[in-house]
């Protein structure tokens, strides 16, 4: 899938702005079989790009191009052969089943609907997937309320799976889980990854679960993605003074900084100007003039290691040389 | 079990909840003390009981459930039995609770400066306290509880403020009560990580100042490891390991309290599997003799289906309820 100057936007409903970008400009390929991590906070626009993806928004420009159609202009005839390879995972998976349905009744809707197996043959295929992601084929007679968090999200997996996708969309799908479950449902999604090598976009706000599962990591603020690297690179170069602050948030005893606060709704919308210099600039201790002015875009050494940060790795400012230069 | 200096000495709490008449243990004869001046971590998984104990101290469990208790000691006063007029003289002055989810714990109707005003009257009511010990402006609260400018917040509505402000503004709020004991229940939960570690730093920060005793309920260990000076892991209704938490985090002795250790570990130094403890907590719940972490163990014994484990002493402040402890 390769997804260009995608942009979201909604009618706003607060005074002042008359719309909201909720995704702005992304750029971004997914390889086959490739796990690629969404980080940021809330409002950061992950769960937005993700479900935009999958044509659950509908784009306000740009392209998601995917087996030579455009998903985001794509009229809902064409787009019906590929809605099969195209499945999401949710957060909470209570909400994802119907709760007078049992669980092998949920779980054979879309085998049936997109004519995979039908009769005798769905009942096994039930077993067969439940037992794919660790449970028994008797978890098909119970209904959704008679499962835990973790086994029904792994129900939730075995359905998706069921249909043979070719990406899967994960959003935030082991947050709500205990540290015991969320070790056994990573696990899992890594080992389904590994053995029929779907891709997975893995949206995330924890930076050590996206450390473990994914192969490369865009970092997403104010719906724009402002890093983009492996895994490794993100955690031992980062480059973005957001990338870094995330990741040393993880540690205790942060010095407090008050223009982290900046992200409360009552100066959202006011302080931060979206449309000129740089989204993050007013939470950034490493802002230079140019930030004021014009708006970073994604670039990088490579199509693979890209960052929106006119001064990467965050030096100070210092005018004179760039004077010299000037003259 | 610990002497003069507890705030808060709770003996064999017992809470049951009625499920269409059936009762069902959530809590099973849990025994600790809060020091003064220390935060006290409730750590385990969710039905492992722990929000149910710190509901059960405060009164505010639902119709369906009954709680008993040998004795609750707050301070002079003895809380089992006393009757609901007298404790709910207490409870919002001296003992005060900090939920998870701040928006509930405002009216939407009223401004937050209203709310501030309100806790601050009550406090004032109940007791004489000098000027110099307690702020009484709302502004120098907000001050406090380090809000940017919080002249902008005092006329806002709680819609308006974020999950970080408003929650901010909440431990204000219970720090102008100027309780004896704070319980926390998960209060960072639902925060993205930059704002849960200045929230947390706040607490802290408040904690030592005043020399509060706060009872720390969550799921997280590094937020445990963090902020907490003893730690009590619950599973299945009852303390299964308690003592300070560097003991108990770097040297655990209960097999449960091991093995969640050990599959956080793994996700922090990032082994291409993470480390899973089988099965499900509250698979054993219904289970009436012997320990309820038996069918999970990885150590399990034989006797441990048969015999309840006693809490054991493994260094004067360290215990834990297993028989491998038991000589």
């Amino acid at each position: 899938m390769r997804v260009e100057n995608l942009t979201l936007e909604f009618p706003s409903r607060s005074r002042g702005a008359s719309i909201v970008r909720a995704i702005d400009d992304v750029s971004i390929d997914i390889a086959e079989g490739e796990i690629i991590g969404l980080v940021g906070e809330s409002g950061s626009g992950k769960t937005t790009l993700g479900k935009t993806l999958l044509g659950m928004y509908s784009a306000s420009a740009g392209h998601i191009w995917y087996e030579g159609i455009d998903l985001a202009t794509a009229d809902a005839r064409s787009l019906k052969p590929h809605r099969r390879d195209l499945q999401m995972v949710f957060q909470d998976p209570l909400s994802s089943f119907n709760p007078r349905f049992r669980i092998g009744d949920s779980m054979a809707v879309p085998l049936r609907l997109h004519h995979i197996c039908r009769g005798k043959a769905l009942e096994a295929e039930v077993g067969r997937l439940l037992e794919r992601v660790g449970l028994s084929a008797d978890h098909a007679r119970r209904f959704p309320h008679e499962l835990s968090g973790g086994q029904l999200q792994r129900v939730a997996i075995a359905r998706v799976l069921g249909i043979g996708p070719k990406l899967i969309v994960a959003d935030e799908a082991v947050s709500k889980l205990d540290v015991s479950i969320r070790a056994q449902i990573l696990n899992l999604l890594k080992a389904i990854n590994r053995d029929i090598g779907v891709s997975l976009v893995f949206i995330t706000h924890d930076l050590s679960v996206a450390r473990f599962l994914c192969n490369r990591i865009a970092v997403m603020y104010f719906g724009r993605i402002v890093e983009l690297g492996s895994t490794e690179s993100i955690f031992s170069d980062a480059m973005h003074p957001y990338t870094r602050r995330l990741l040393e948030a993880r540690r205790a005893n942060q010095p407090h900084d008050p223009a982290d606060d900046v992200t409360g709704p009552v100066t959202a919308s006011g302080s931060v100007d979206r449309f000129a210099g740089c989204n993050y600039r007013d939470r950034c201790s490493v802002r230079i003039s140019r930030c004021d002015r014009e708006r970073p875009g994604l670039e990088g050494p490579s199509n693979e290691r890209r960052f929106a940060c006119f001064n990467p790795r965050g030096h100070q400012e210092d005018p004179a040389p760039a004077l010299a230069m000037a003259r | 079990m610990i002497g003069e200096d507890a705030v808060l000495q709770v003996a064999e709490l017992r809470t049951t909840f009625f499920d269409r008449g059936k009762p069902r243990e959530a809590v099973r004869g849990v025994s600790f003390s809060v020091r003064r001046g220390e935060i006290l971590g409730l750590i385990g998984e969710s039905g492992s009981g722990k929000t149910v104990t710190g509901l059960s101290i405060l009164r505010l469990l639902p119709e369906h459930a009954k709680m008993e208790a040998e004795s609750i000691r707050f301070e002079q006063h003895e809380l089992a039995g006393m009757p609901d007029s007298q404790f709910a003289a207490l409870r919002g002055t001296e003992l005060a609770m900090i939920f998870q989810d701040p928006v509930g714990s405002f009216n939407p109707v009223k401004t937050i400066g209203w709310h501030l005003r309100h806790a601050m009257a009550r406090r004032q009511d109940s007791n004489a306290i000098s000027a110099k010990t307690w702020q009484t402006d709302p502004l120098l609260l907000l001050d406090e509880m380090r809000i940017h400018t919080p002249e902008r917040i005092l006329d806002a509505y709680p819609h308006q403020l974020s999950g970080g402000m408003l929650q901010r503004v909440l431990i204000g709020m219970v720090l102008a009560l100027r309780p004896r004991l704070i319980v926390a229940d998960e209060p960072t939960t639902n925060l993205d990580n930059l704002v849960e570690r200045q929230i947390l730093d706040l607490i802290r920060h408040h904690q030592r100042r005043l020399g509060l005793s706060v009872l720390f309920i969550t799921h997280d260990l590094t937020i445990a490891r963090d902020l907490c000076d003893r730690i009590a892991v619950m599973y299945a209704g009852e303390i299964v390991e308690m003592g300070p938490a560097s003991a108990v985090l770097d040297d655990p002795q209960h097999p449960y309290a091991a093995s969640l250790l050990r599959t956080a570990r793994s996700l922090e130094q990032h082994e291409a599997t993470l480390f899973e403890l089988p099965g499900e907590p509250g698979q054993d719940a219904r289970q009436r003799s012997g320990c309820r972490f038996a069918a999970r163990c990885p150590s399990v014994m034989s006797p441990c289906q048969i015999d309840d484990p006693p809490l054991v002493r493994v260094s004067p402040q360290h215990h834990t309820r297993c028989l491998l402890h038991v000589q």
